[in-house]
């Protein structure tokens, strides 16, 4: 039995920012399941069980265990959480109106700056030798 | 000296246009007369001379002249041209290189020429090299003509063996021409995809892309940007200021952004268009605002310029500016403006000795 107070929705949806769906993140862009639409609702009942449904981008998605497992830790780590219940939703069908619009923009500039900039503006400073200092 | 500030031309050569010059064939005489035409395009008002004045075989004295007694320049890198198959003695012959270098080796520093599709050119360096010990780079053309024959920067059997012996003979740069390709000849190889594979493949060794910005101007930023020993050297580029500053402006834009100033390196390839007016222009030139807000670029300061003018091609290579400043002073230029108090107009020295040796 926990003796803090019980948690609320709005501080596991904000625990839940740092979840990153994986493919975004291999990508270089990394967005959270909250903004990407994928946290569907959050429930807490009066025993202080938490459960979360969450959806996924396509309907073969392999990283659903893995995001799943990460939601739980990260939620069960909350105080004032008795347990965490975590569970695929499977009749939610993302397309990107489910993103937040702020991060929907950031994505887009972000994939858009990765498509056309191989390099990074004067990254000869970075880590390159010159001929003179050598 | 400009407001202070030293003025080093990363490229000056002194030309021979004259007719006798020419190889027999199409691309020789095409460009031949492109180069009077590109210089009543482009020249300004002042500095503009008429096609008996120009087609001439300019001397080495007739290049210190424009430099050091009609404009601003301190120091001047003189190129020797291997443009063998349009023009007889390569278009700017090592005997100038010569008799610069032993006439005024104060005023200006050298770069050796090869045309490496021809048999024999790493015999050429070493003997070039003999005879002028202080050169410090090489210049070099991509392709030539009739036949018509091109060359990559990263070819390791015909390219690497060339940047092996600079470095043995103590080269410390190449200098390529690109971007600007010459008359009715594929332009393949004066794009920039074949430097980076060189600047890879030898990081002690430094590279210049001659004309930067003219053409490929992104794919020249980005290589400024990510090689450590590339620069964009900005003969005939930087004439654009004057004679076509949007253009200018977007090149010189994306450059900086991409590249950041140190990567400039000031030139002009005088004696083809004058080089005062180019210095006034970038003396205190801005970018127009609505490049600096696209690329986020502060005003360029009175520091950016110096490097502009001099203090990146002296950190490329090694120099110190101070020494080269006291190497000139009260030199024979240095007097000579002092006596006139201050720059006789832009070829004015050249009229003079047109008038008095008609042309041949």
């Amino acid at each position: 039995v926990t003796t803090s107070s019980p948690p609320t929705v709005a501080a596991i949806r904000e625990a839940l920012e740092a979840v990153t769906d994986p493919c975004s993140t291999a990508t270089a862009h990394p967005v959270s399941i909250v903004d990407l639409g994928l946290v569907r609702s959050i429930t807490i009942d009066d025993q202080r069980m938490v459960r979360i449904d969450l959806g996924t981008t396509g309907p073969s998605c392999l990283y659903y265990p893995t995001i799943a497992s990460t939601v739980a830790r990260v939620v069960s780590e909350l105080p004032g959480v008795a347990e965490v219940d975590v569970r695929h939703d499977r009749s939610f069908k993302w397309d990107e109106s489910a993103m937040d619009d702020e991060a929907r923009q950031r994505r887009a500039d972000g994939l858009l700056h990765h498509a056309t900039s191989p390099i990074r503006p004067q990254q000869w400073r970075e880590n390159q030798q010159t001929p003179e200092s050598a | 000296v400009i407001d202070g500030m030293f003025v080093l031309d990363a490229t000056v050569h002194a030309f021979n246009l004259h007719g006798s010059n020419v190889q027999d064939n199409r691309w020789a005489r095409d460009l031949h007369q492109a180069f009077f035409d590109w210089h009543v395009e482009y020249a300004t008002p002042d500095e503009l001379l008429p096609y008996d004045l120009y087609m001439r075989d300019w001397s080495a004295e007739a290049l210190t002249e424009v430099l050091f007694k009609e404009s601003n320049t301190d120091v001047g890198v003189h190129h020797v041209l291997r443009m063998d198959s349009w023009f007889r003695d390569g278009f700017v012959s090592f005997e100038k290189n010569l008799e610069l270098y032993q006439r005024w080796p104060n005023r200006f520093l050298m770069y050796l020429g090869i045309d490496p599709t021809s048999e024999g050119c790493l015999d050429d360096l070493r003997r070039q090299k003999e005879m002028i010990p202080d050169a410090v780079g090489l210049k070099i053309y991509p392709a030539q003509v009739n036949p018509y024959r091109a060359w990559r920067a990263d070819d390791r059997e015909m390219a690497f063996p060339i940047f092996e012996l600079c470095q043995e003979l103590g080269l410390k740069t190449v200098a390529f021409h690109k971007s600007l390709a010459v008359l009715g000849v594929p332009t393949a190889p004066y794009l920039i995809d074949d430097i980076e594979g060189a600047a890879m493949a030898f990081p002690d060794l430094n590279f210049e892309i001659v004309h930067a910005g003219t053409a490929f101007v992104e794919h020249t930023a980005h290589v400024i940007g990510g090689f450590a020993n590339v620069y964009a050297n900005l003969e005939i580029t930087s004439l654009l200021a004057c004679a076509a500053p949007r253009v200018f402006a977007e090149a010189f834009a994306a450059m900086l952004y991409w590249g950041g100033i140190e990567k400039l390196l000031y030139a002009t390839g005088s004696m083809e268009w004058h080089s005062q007016p180019i210095i006034e222009t970038l003396a205190t030139y801005q970018l127009p605002d609505d490049l600096s807000t696209k690329y986020g670029l502060s005003p360029l300061t009175r520091a950016d310029r110096e490097l502009l003018f001099a203090g990146n091609y002296a950190r490329m290579m090694g120099l110190d500016l101070d020494e080269l400043r006291r190497g000139i002073e009260g030199d024979e230029f240095d007097q000579w403006q002092q006596s006139n108090g201050g720059l006789a107009p832009g070829y004015s020295h050249w009229r003079q000795r047109c008038a008095e040796e008609p042309a041949p």
